[in-house]
């Protein structure tokens, strides 16, 4: 079963459309109104946000208590074991984060915030999904709705990472094929031509990965590891600071530099396996320190993604 | 190995891993750029089945110009989804979904690729992460280990991972496609010989259980032992198992069960064999087998020991004593609810009465490509492949979308048929009775989509139809009782069909046509008649007394004489006048009798000799 809980205030015309015969009262909480409706073997449920006291200004116990009720519902055993959880929350009034760390995850599909203001480009998603919804509930505008929720999930910082990590971890995916590939061919000389030819024009990738951990050179509003880091409140973790001993912001110059980022350093700098690769004289020279049976490059992207994965832990033990 | 795809947005990776292959052996890497995502969502909505149709395009343009459509059958699929973070995400009709949506697509559409996943999604579950999920800080090492897996005989057909399940679990959750049944329980098919473990693994798979494939020792090392083994239910074991790549021999089962761990704890265990007793060693390697047998039925387990040749899916699931064991489903894997029911027919689906449009997608190309595979099948594990490709196709649809799944039905029995023709493990002679009943059950459940006030001529039409080709099929290989067997139903068919389209006055002609019908449906029932007419007819004659000498006593052998002489020699046994004079009081209705009993002669025996003659020509 899915369900779809929709946070709203009396005040709004959404509450109102709840009103009509399809809509009763359920009685999920006691503190306050509860209104749902079955769409097939699906549910909707409304939830009345708790109310502001008069002449109190701070929202803060608003959004707790109304945080609270959501977490109640969606944990709520009633609705059955293997159902699919839906959140569309009035804007700012749940606290999504507290509610993803308390809901089982098995159950917890996606949260969105909506806003019942209109502006000049006219409701959100979500809204005008649940404006079209809830006065005449069918399945197809049942399933908009949740897509729209999803649409507009409000994704985790854990999530945010698994992308980026996957975009860098791809960024050095293919050297390390290439190196692993050849050294299981003994580093047959037809497989040197073809890594030699193939990356010809390798350039900037380092920059790019930069890029993608720092977001230099990047426009202020793409998506970074160092933002999510921040964003997730992570900036003095230990982890962090591993991932950026092994892709320090800018190339280690001073020998201490260098020795905060050994391993850095000694595929990129000493070893120089970019330009390697498009350099035969220096690829013979990387042939020789992989011959020794170590693959300092794999060594380091491996610790890499592993820095990040212990990363992404921390954030998804954080929510 | 003879072919893999690569499909990655990025070209590079594309390239390393390609040239990685080559080295390998891989006789054809081939590799594609997929379109990039629209940037705004709303827009999936055309890009998903656009790029989908593109890329099954391109896969299925590649194996035609190697070899064929079951080409793809050993082929592996590298794809690239990088911003994959959950398996729920794999929704091919999930219209907030672009990249994921058309890898969902794909892996529903190719259920006999064995397919790749890159992403950054690591499953829990280990046997999907190792056939399927390679990490990208161990990526060569894992990728090796997928293609010696896929080199031991690996295949993913039969769904053995569960990732088929996992997309249709989360399918299953809409009420548009809730229609759709999960395989819940695992099998294992384990025999040296590929056409015997695939035809068991597909026997297992029709009737609600996934199924591993398992032709090789190193396979069954891979998925039989350790932590991360797999919870199987059921297995189809040969007792001689003779692997080339065998470490040990695995005959006695007992020493079989001390090698493998998950095979002593699976609850229902069908052995097959050829019944080798002819050395002093097997005979005593099938005392041992029996012992332990008997000994572990009285633990509780269910072993039943079945000998070659089979004799069909239907045969082979009754005969295994599976069809009574899972009663409680009609003979179907606990769970596993196919055909959909009525009611999911009527539930309010908010207005829709089809298949989702995607899925009908799918599903037409999967039929497009069984009846491809139905023409230029030329093995066991072909046939079975396209008859997987038609069941999938008829389960996506879940008969909302009438036609296309009655074309999925038909392709699915042919495919069987031809399976079970094309197998020497399989005797001559074939269960039709149950095929045919299975038909009937399909097409009364597709029928609930037809308009009620035709339902009955629509259902009746298309049986006719399926049986039709299914007659064709039992021709072109020469099974004459399976044709003449499908031939009966057929004209009973017609018979009902021809009743219902005329029944202000079919009734008058009803039963001579009933009758016709019961005289073809086999040779013994038309013996049977023949003799039946004889009695009677000699019944009658020896009641009435039509000689001077008979004194109107009843003189049956004399009775009987006349009725044959009559019926086999078309004339009358006396002179008519004769008739008349005999017995006054019936002299005339001896008459008539007499030239009642030619004219039924005349049909009889004109429809039994060339009724024999047919027989007789074809067999």
């Amino acid at each position: 079963m899915k369900l779809l809980i929709i946070v709203t205030s009396p005040t709004y015309e959404l509450w109102g459309m709840t009103e009509k015969d399809s809509w009763h009262d359920d009685d999920v909480l006691s503190e306050t109104e509860v209104r749902a409706t079955d769409v097939d073997k699906n549910k909707i449920i409304v939830l009345r946000q708790a109310a502001l006291p008069s002449g109190v200004d701070d929202e803060s116990e608003v959004r707790q208590k109304t945080t609270d009720w959501v977490t109640e519902i969606a944990n709520c055993p009633k609705y059955g074991a293997d159902v699919k959880v839906h959140i569309a929350a009035h804007s700012n009034y749940v606290d999504l984060k507290s509610v993803r760390a308390r809901v089982d995850k098995a159950r917890l599909t996606a949260c969105a915030f909506f806003s019942h203001m209109v502006d000049a480009a006219g409701l959100d998603e979500v809204s005008d999904a649940l404006y079209q919804l809830l006065p005449k509930p069918h399945y197809e505008a049942f399933e908009t709705a949740l897509e729209a929720v999803k649409n507009r999930q409000v994704v985790t910082h854990a999530q945010r990472l698994s992308t980026l990590k996957h975009r860098l971890a791809h960024l050095f995916l293919p050297i390390s094929v290439d190196l692993q590939a050849w050294s299981g061919y003994d580093f047959d000389d037809e497989y040197m031509k073809e890594i030699l030819s193939s990356y010809g024009d390798e350039e900037e990738r380092l920059e790019r990965a930069r890029g993608l951990l720092y977001g230099d050179g990047q426009p202020a509003e793409s998506e970074n590891v160092e933002k999510i880091v921040a964003d997730a409140d992570l900036d003095y973790s230990e982890t962090w600071e591993k991932v950026q001993t092994l892709l320090p912001r800018d190339e280690p110059e001073s020998d201490a530099d260098k020795n905060a980022s050994v391993a850095y350093s000694e595929v990129f700098q000493e070893l120089d396996v970019l330009g390697s690769l498009k350099d035969k004289t220096k690829l013979k020279r990387l042939r020789n320190s992989l011959q020794s049976g170590r693959n300092p490059f794999n060594e380091w992207y491996a610790g890499l993604d592993g820095a990040l994965i212990e990363l992404r832990n921390e954030m998804n033990e954080a929510e | 190995m003879s072919q893999i795809f690569l499909i990655s947005e990025r070209e590079e990776f594309a390239r390393s891993v390609g040239r990685y292959l080559r080295f390998r052996g891989v006789l054809e890497v081939h590799s594609i750029l997929p379109p990039p995502p629209p940037k705004d969502s709303a827009a999936n909505v055309q890009w998903v089945p656009q790029t989908f149709r593109k890329l099954a395009g391109w896969l299925e343009g590649r194996t035609g110009q190697s070899s064929g459509d079951s080409a793809l059958f050993n082929a592996v699929a590298l794809i690239d989804v990088p911003s994959l973070t959950s398996l729920d995400e794999f929704d091919p009709i999930d219209r907030s979904k672009g990249w994921q949506a058309v890898v969902a697509m794909l892996l529903l559409s190719f259920p006999e690729v064995h397919w790749v996943i890159v992403s950054p999604f690591t499953p829990a579950d280990p046997l999907l992460r190792k056939a399927h999920f390679p990490r990208a800080a161990s990526f060569l090492d894992d990728f090796e280990a997928i293609l010696k897996l896929h080199e031991d005989g690996f295949s993913p057909l039969f769904d053995p991972t569960c990732l088929r399940n996992k997309i249709r679990r989360h399918l299953a959750l809409r009420t548009d496609a809730s229609y759709i049944p999960l395989r819940l329980h695992c099998a294992a098919a384990i025999d040296e010989e590929e056409n015997y473990s695939y035809f068991n693994a597909y026997t297992a798979y029709r009737f609600g259980f996934r199924c591993h494939v398992m032709t090789s020792y190193g396979m069954m090392e891979e998925m039989l032992t350790g932590d991360d083994a797999n919870n199987i239910e059921l297995t189809f074991e040969d007792i001689y198992l003779n692997f080339p790549d065998r470490k040990k021999s695995l005959s006695k089962i007992q020493a079989r069960d001390g090698e493998f761990a998950v095979l002593p704890g699976v609850p229902q265990r069908v052995f097959i064999t050829s019944g080798h007793k002819l050395t002093d060693l097997e005979r005593e390697t099938w005392q041992q087998n029996s012992d332990y047998l008997k000994a572990r039925t009285g633990k509780g387990f269910y072993s039943k020991v079945m000998y070659k040749p089979e004799s069909g899916v239907f045969d082979v699931w009754m005969r295994s004593g599976l069809q009574d064991k899972f009663a409680a489903n009609g003979g179907k894997a606990a769970d596993f609810c196919w055909p959909p029911d009525e009611a999911s027919a009527t539930s309010n689906t908010g207005g829709t009465h089809s298949a989702p449009g995607r899925l009908l997608l799918i599903a037409d190309l999967m039929i497009r490509r069984a009846a491809r595979i139905l023409k230029a099948a030329e093995s066991v594990p072909d046939a079975v492949c396209g008859s997987l490709l038609a069941l999938e196709a008829q389960e996506y649809l879940g008969h909302r979308t009438p036609t296309t799944s009655l074309e999925a039905v038909s392709l699915k029995h042919q495919l069987e048929v031809l399976a079970e023709c094309m197998f020497y493990g399989v005797e001559y002679h074939l269960d039709t009775r149950s095929r045919f009943a299975e038909i009937k059950d399909e097409v009364v459940s597709i029928g609930t989509w037809f308009r009620s006030e035709t339902r009955q001529i629509s259902e009746l039409n298309a049986e006719i139809g399926i049986l039709s080709e299914l007659i064709l099929s039992f021709r072109s290989f020469n099974q004459f009782n399976e044709e003449q067997s499908g031939l009966a139903k057929a004209r009973h068919l017609h018979r009902r069909l021809w009743f219902m389209r005329n029944k202000a006055w079919a009734w008058i002609f009803y039963p001579a046509r009933w009758y016709l019908d019961l005289l073809l449906s086999s040779m013994a029932v038309f013996i049977a008649a023949l003799a039946g007419w004889l009695i009677l007819f000699g019944l009658m004659y020896g009641m009435m007394s039509h000689r001077e000498r008979d004194h109107e006593k009843f003189h049956f052998m004399h009775g009987f004489e006349d009725a044959i002489s009559a019926f086999f020699g078309m004339q009358p046994p006396h002179a008519l006048q004769e008739l008349v004079d005999g017995n006054l009081n019936a002299g005339e209705f001896l008459v008539w009798l007499t030239l009642l009993l030619i004219v039924m002669s005349f049909v009889h025996l004109g429809i039994f000799v060339s009724h024999l003659y047919s027989v007789v020509a074809r067999r």
